[in-house]
């Protein structure tokens, strides 16, 4: 569903120009959870934010689902970046509103008065264990409250696609053990796609079916996690 | 003490009307065209929502021009303008032209450093929702730095009303007025200390409530 071909990202700075991924493939199946794992530097946020364009690749294409988002500009790209969620490592929840605002917000962008709005918050706040925090703000939480809230509201559209960007970095072992059996369990249920980068091993042996291993802007190794736990012990 | 208020009771409490409706309302204009006017220097930056860099240019050019032109000078300056909206450049309502004038950009800085407090990533993220820039504006930049821009709000009216006083003394009207036409002019000492005395609990009043409203609506 999500096939990414001879993407390259070339940052043009004063000093010079960087190479931040350099001609990576790589395919993503439908209801895979699909981890990227290497060192800080190598490229593998980049390559996670190319994938709902929040930067823009110097040249190859994406495509989900067939269609290739590189190639989309305005209301076309902002359509498709609604059925694909994302959570980051410093959760960016709205600080001025509610756990519920929060979750709702997505359907609020989305536009119009979405019949079922209330049920649906409520339901994805279920989903997440955070039902008696609806009305709390994201400063009265903990690290892992705000990455529920987080997950919550990278599902409120339905998205076909999770991206998770370090979602687990700053949380502690027992929070992010936790957090990755939330997405586990989601992915399991709703059958969404999840692809994830990481520094952490543990992560990817935690919930990934297939892994990538990125290093200076390639691709060195990529399959099922179970073949390859050997080759990242080697590298990491 | 009794013949003091009878002299002079009505005058000041004119004056302090005065004072406060100058103030107030060109805070309010200001802020019309201010905060629209900060946003867009802070969203036609380089990596931001709308990254415009002629545009930026030429807005922060024109702010810098307008704020550097000393408050007394633009006052006068901007006196045919003046007689040509409200018919004439004299008295309180007329003194509001030039103090809006004088706060526009100054709002305008304001609001671009409450938006650029904002952390980058729930720009970021609302940006991966599918918001649109506008809604990124008025959905997450001003109600995320609402705090913020109140107590740039409460900073701007009292600007105002030590502006307000010189507006005063080119026949503004306001305690600032008096304070230069029967304290200064006249060395009547008593009316102008309070004149100050007023001016300094208004301000104190202002300054109170702007911070007070900032932490009440403040959740994070």
């Amino acid at each position: 569903m999500i096939e990414i071909r001879n993407l390259c990202k070339v940052y043009h700075n004063p000093t010079g120009d960087f190479v931040a991924l350099d001609d990576v493939d790589l395919t993503i199946a439908q209801g895979e959870i699909y981890g990227v794992i290497g060192l800080s530097g190598a490229g593998k946020s980049t390559l996670i934010r190319c994938i709902n364009m929040l930067e823009k690749p110097s040249s190859g294409s994406i495509r989900i689902d067939g269609e290739d988002i590189t190639r989309m500009r305005g209301r076309e790209l902002r359509r498709i970046r609604q059925s694909l969620g994302m959570i980051f490592q410093d959760f960016n929840l709205l600080m001025q509103k509610t756990v519920e605002e929060n979750v709702r917000f997505p359907l609020e962008i989305a536009g119009g008065k979405q019949a079922g709005a209330d049920g649906k918050v409520r339901e994805l706040l279920r989903l997440v264990g955070l039902e008696e925090k609806a009305g709390a703000y994201p400063a009265q939480l903990s690290g892992g409250q705000k990455q529920r809230v987080a997950i919550a509201r990278a599902l409120a559209n339905d998205p076909k696609v999770l991206l998770c960007d370090e979602a687990t970095s700053a949380l502690d072992p027992l929070t992010t053990k936790s957090i990755l059996e939330l997405l586990k369990r989601i992915n399991e249920k709703i059958g969404v796609t999840i692809i994830l980068i990481t520094h952490e091993m543990k992560v990817v042996e935690a919930i990934c079916d297939k892994v990538a291993v990125i290093e200076n802007a390639r691709i060195v190794k990529d399959g099922p996690t179970a073949e390859h736990i050997g080759h990242f012990q080697e590298v990491m | 003490m009794g013949a003091f208020l009878e002299n002079y009771g009505a005058m000041l409490v004119q004056g302090t009307w005065d004072t406060l409706y100058m103030s107030f309302l060109s805070a309010l204009f200001a802020y019309l065209m201010g905060l629209p006017l900060g946003v867009a220097l802070a969203v036609t930056e380089p990596h931001h929502i709308l990254p415009r860099p002629h545009v930026n240019r030429i807005l922060n050019t024109v702010v810098n021009i307008v704020r550097s032109v000393p408050f007394i000078i633009l006052l006068i300056a901007v006196i045919p303008f003046t007689r040509w909206l409200v018919g004439t450049s004299i008295g309180v309502t007329a003194s509001i032209v030039p103090l809006v004038i004088g706060a526009v950009p100054f709002v305008a800085r304001l609001v671009e450093s409450s938006m650029k407090e904002l952390r980058k990533g729930i720009i970021e993220a609302a940006t991966a929702m599918g918001a649109s820039p506008f809604q990124i504006i008025y959905k997450v930049m001003i109600p995320e730095t609402m705090p913020s821009l109140v107590l740039g709000a409460s900073i701007t009216t009292i600007t105002l009303i030590g502006y307000s006083a010189m507006a005063g003394a080119v026949g503004g009207g306001g305690l600032g007025d008096l304070a230069i036409r029967y304290g200064y002019y006249r060395y009547d000492t008593t009316l102008m200390m309070v004149t100050i005395v007023l001016l300094v609990l208004i301000v104190q009043g202002v300054q109170l409530a702007g911070t007070r409203l900032s932490k009440k609506i403040n959740r994070q």
